[in-house]
């Protein structure tokens, strides 16, 4: 019946009405004006007194504000304007409530924001599957021991695997090695992936320019081909659209470029570019060893059918064949083990993540206590309030709508300022992530986080805002709430006591939080106070690399590696310098078998194959315990002596002197063609154990063979500097230029040695940041839980005005007030306290299995963080109950 | 109330009356409703509590349109007058009203005739 036109015509007239709001009521009343003149007229003329047809007149006209009032319903846009109406009244009132409604908003975005970052981390990281396609089907394959552990399978043995291959659709076997990538500045080390058949058929992943090996390239004899990952296209080859065809120079070869990988194609994740594996099957004498099970990858990828565990069971069935036919090297290693390729990515990280998932829930517990406390508070002291407006004639239901919009209004500030301030949050952690936090660059705030905020949002409204504000200003108080309530002190029974447990339950929960902040603190101090076994201090390193077409035999090798020592060690301010292949805490090194006369060979007597240059000992202030370490003279001509640490000497003379006892050690550079030969030693010296691996892994055993002994192909140049007018860095980067300039790119030559101190904290910083950001949530609960304490014990005191104003009167003592809102005050937080004590023996017992680094629960943290609290919680509770004392009880009388 | 209340306008039908009413020339509130008053021979009183909002509604749907006038004595007034949509919408009310009429009447009529 009516046209858009029409509709349009009346929305612009209710418009106009709209604004002219004022004149058209004044409009209306000159109109009634003049009808009830005419209306007394026609009165008087039909004999009426003039006082008896006015008042005629104003009677049968009646309440010319309902006229206007009736009149304004068809102006107006009906529910639409109710609600505007009730939303300028919310934020009216809101206004008038500065600290109530900051407060609400402050927490719920606190929150909001917490929750959201962190789910947006674990739903990135530990949730979604990889980014390769149908990622849920890959694994890392590995050899599965009889304790249980794990080690790297060689190649051999894969090529025995994937024959046999039940539950599998492809294996791929993965070599790594450092390359040299010749660049216009200079040289530049990057990880090289040498790839077995079928590699990248297995990932299912095209590439994002050119192509991937066809099968000829992948022969022995193909032609030697490259593919790039898509970030060391950008950063070295500026994103050249024309790579595909150029050459590129790796080491001595110079492979053609055909292809580059998407961004995110990172297996395995050191990978910068990738090779076929036939490139290096020739002279790469590793391949060929069984017991090789450094510096490769095995992936496999299931079939459809099956799970990593069934095919673990089919596995192993192989591998235990395997190992019955190559005892020597395979002894107990009797089983296979499939790992999902995303838990051996995101594995180790997911309990310290899971546990930062669980300290938000507690946050988020915690402020929603606060809110329903805040709320509850709220709707009580507005309970005479609305029961005026009911009284003057409001609706129930729009005084009901009142409260919700309030609520909503806050929530709606809350929750946008939560998203905000998550935005800014994982923008920072992506940041700050430390680099090997895996995926870390695939966090983002997406919608998936958004629709959480908005459930969470939601929930917590209706939960924590609308149920206990409605409950508290129900209408059924009626006439009753407007008179008694405020002698009550704070509302009844049920709800003080209700208010009470919330409070202690908040505290629990922070104190729960913070012991777990405290002990992971300790955990990370102990492991920062932990000695290494050497002197970190003033040390500083250089990773060498030298090209392999120049240094590739082992001569040429050691002679550059002792030019480069007897070049620094003679520039001044250098105290000494040496050079080793692996050196702590890198986390890197190579194992070496070790056999004893007359002891049985077990696969487990491993110790660490170090190849180490004269001065080692001096440089790192290495501990002797016996015996002597290399000399000059070991250095130009090696004997069979060797040094092992003391660790090695417990293990197989506990109760002798290791001194002078002999041992079989086997060749370990992969490189050479004399790798896994046996080597007959002496024991020339004990030296003290060092931590490898870095503070938080127990030292491990070790065997030190003079560097001539076996010239690594790579290593580390490692420089004492004199405390007092250390050489720069640049001065020493340049000493190494000048002895072979192929060693540094110019461009980094600067910054390239590190400090040794800089290393341990960066080994240190996924820990620290785990713990900054738990250490943030922790001071969050605390605040929260003040807060609360501060909101319960105020309203208290409000409430009980003049309760406190009569006892002020009859000559109460300061004293004796603060003590009584005290006391009311604290006994919640200190029931609260001791039930987060109970709570946190429970929770630390579980948390034990999970986070296997922190410390048992000391006293002295409990202790601490108890008095924390205590602390908090009496200041919270103190400042509203100094407001008490001063009560005027002359107007906390007339209050009433 | 008072005792002496005269019958009440049929709900929905004071729009159509005033649409009638003025479908003879502007008038003021006050004449319109004096007008549907004498009429009906005092039988439809409207109230004025009805007949302003009505007006209004009736203002807003843009049946009729308003303006002040001077009185011929001089005195200022709203004056209504209706709408091409008005005189639209009286046409459509008159006959559904007496489409009404006709089937109120022949349900009452056997009974009258008895």
């Amino acid at each position: 019946m009516t046209s858009p036109a029409e509709l349009f015509a009346t929305l612009v007239r209710r418009a106009s009405a709209q604004t002219h709001r004022h004149r058209r009521a004044a409009e209306l009343d000159d109109e009634l004006a003049f009808h009830a003149e005419l209306l007394e007229r026609e009165l008087r003329s039909r004999g009426m007194s003039e006082r008896d047809a006015r008042d005629a007149a104003h009677r049968q006209i009646g309440n010319r504000t309902r006229i206007q009032e009736d009149s304004w319903d068809s102006w107006s846009f009906g529910a639409l304007d109710d609600t505007l109406r009730q939303l300028r009244m919310a934020i009216r009132t809101a206004r008038k409530s500065v600290g109530y409604s900051l407060t609400v908003v402050l927490t719920l975005a606190l929150g909001i924001s917490a929750t959201v970052t962190i789910f947006s981390v674990l739903d990135h990281v530990l949730m979604r599957p990889l980014s390769y396609p149908h990622a849920d089907q890959l694994v890392a394959l590995y050899e599965h021991g009889a304790e249980g552990n794990q080690r790297l399978v060689s190649y051999p043995t894969l090529l025995d695997w994937s024959k046999s291959s039940a539950g599998f659709s492809a294996m791929s076997y993965v070599r790594g090695d450092n390359v040299s990538l010749a660049l216009p500045d200079g040289p530049e080390a990057v990880g090289c992936a040498y790839v077995s058949q079928g590699f990248f058929s297995l990932m299912e992943t095209r590439p994002e320019l050119g192509r991937t090996f066809v099968p000829e390239e992948e022969l022995q004899s193909g032609a030697d081909a490259v593919v790039l990952s898509y970030d060391l296209w950008v950063k070295y080859f500026n994103s050249d659209p024309h790579i595909v065809g150029r050459v590129v120079s790796l080491d001595s070869a110079a492979p053609t470029v055909i292809g580059v990988m998407p961004p995110g194609f990172a297996y395995p994740d050191w990978a910068q570019l990738w090779r076929p594996l036939g490139q290096i099957l020739g002279r790469d004498t590793a391949l060929q060893h069984r017991d090789h099970h450094v510096d490769s990858r095995a992936i496999g990828r299931l079939s459809a059918t099956t799970n990593a565990a069934s095919a673990s069971r089919a596995l192993s069935s192989v591998q235990q064949r395997v190992a019955l036919s190559y005892p020597e090297f395979e002894g107990k290693w009797t089983g296979a083990v499939a790992v999902p390729l995303k838990t051996e990515i995101v594995g180790y990280i997911k309990p310290a993540l899971w546990a930062l998932g669980g300290a938000v829930a507690l946050i988020l517990l915690i402020a929603c206590v606060n809110l329903a406390n805040l709320s509850a508070v709220r709707g009580t002291s507005r309970g005479r309030e609305m029961a005026v407006r009911l009284a003057l004639g409001a609706s129930g239901a729009q005084v009901s709508l009142q409260l919700i919009v309030e609520t909503l209004i806050l929530a709606l500030a809350g929750a946008a300022l939560g998203v905000l301030a998550a935005r800014s949050a994982v923008a920072w952690l992506r940041a700050t992530a430390p680099f090997d936090l895996p995926r870390a660059d695939e966090i983002s705030l997406d919608s998936r986080a958004l629709l959480v905020a908005v459930l969470l949002t939601g929930v917590i409204t209706i939960l924590f805002g609308v149920v206990p504000a409605l409950r508290a200003a129900a209408p059924g108080g009626g006439i009753g709430t407007l008179l008694g309530r405020r002698s009550a002190a704070g509302g009844t029974r049920a709800q003080t006591r209700l208010r009470g447990i919330l409070t202690g339950a908040q505290f629990s929960l922070a104190l729960v939080l913070l012991v777990g902040a405290g002990l992971l603190l300790q955990s990370y101090r102990r492991l920062q106070a932990v000695d290494l076994g050497f002197d970190t201090s003033n040390l500083f390193t250089l990773w060498i690399h030298p090209p392999k077409n120049k240094y590739a035999d082992a001569g040429s090798a050691l002679d550059l590696y002792s030019r480069l020592v007897e070049r620094v060690r003679s520039m001044p301010g250098v105290e000494e310098a040496a050079f080793v292949n692996f050196m702590p805490p890198g986390g890197a090194g190579v194992p070496t078998r070790v056999e004893i006369p007359g002891r049985p060979v077990s696969s487990d007597d491993d110790a660490l194959y170090v190849t180490a240059s004269e001065g080692y000992l001096r440089a790192m202030r290495l501990r002797l315990a016996r015996g002597r370490w290399f000399t000059e003279s070991d250095m130009r001509s090696p004997g069979d002596g060797v040094v092992i640490s003391e660790s090695v000497a417990k293990r197989y003379w506990p109760d002798a002197d290791a001194l002078g006892k002999s041992l079989t050690i086997f060749r370990s550079s992969q490189v050479r063609p004399n790798f896994g030969q046996a080597v007959p030693s002496t024991v020339i010296g004990v030296v003290g154990d060092m931590r490898q691996y870095g503070p938080a892994n127990e030292p491990a055993p070790a065997v030190y063979v003079p560097m001539s002994a076996e010239p690594w192909a790579w290593g580390t140049l490692v420089v004492r500097k004199r405390a007092i007018g250390p050489a720069t860095n640049l001065a020493l980067a340049t000493a190494v230029q000048e002895v072979e300039p192929a060693l540094l790119s110019r461009q980094h030559a600067a910054d390239d040695f590190g400090a040794v101190t800089k290393s341990l904290s960066s080994m240190l910083s996924p820990r620290r940041y785990i713990l900054s950001l738990l250490g943030a949530f922790s001071i969050c609960a605390l605040a929260l839980a003040a807060v609360g304490i501060y909101g319960v014990t105020s309203y208290a005191v409000a409430q009980r005005t003049q309760e406190l104003g009569i006892r002020r009167a009859l000559g109460a003592a300061e004293g004796e007030i603060v003590r009584t809102v005290l006391v009311r005050g604290m006994v919640p937080a200190l029931a609260g306290c001791a039930i987060g004590v109970g709570l946190t023996f429970l929770i630390v017992r579980y948390v034990k299995h999970v986070l296997t680094d922190i410390s048992a629960l000391d006293p002295m943290v409990l202790i601490t963080i108890s008095a924390l609290l205590f602390a908090v919680g009496l200041v919270a509770a103190w400042l509203p109950a100094r407001r008490a004392t001063r009560i005027d009880p002359l107007i906390a009388l007339r209050a009433e | 109330m008072p005792a002496d209340r005269k019958d009440e306008i049929l709900p929905g039908t004071l729009e159509m009356l005033v649409l009638k009413t003025l479908s003879l020339g502007a008038l003021h509130g006050y004449g319109i409703a004096q007008h549907i008053r004498q009429l009906s021979k005092e039988v439809l009183q409207v109230e004025e509590g009805s007949l302003y909002p009505a007006l209004q509604r009736m203002e807003l749907k843009g049946l009729v349109s308003a303006e002040w006038k001077l009185t011929p004595t001089k005195r200022r007034a709203r004056y209504y007058k209706l709408t091409p949509a008005g005189r639209k919408q009286l046409g459509v009310e008159q006959s559904s009203f007496a489409r009404l009429v006709e089937a109120i009447s022949s349900v009452m009529q056997p009974e009258n005739q008895e």
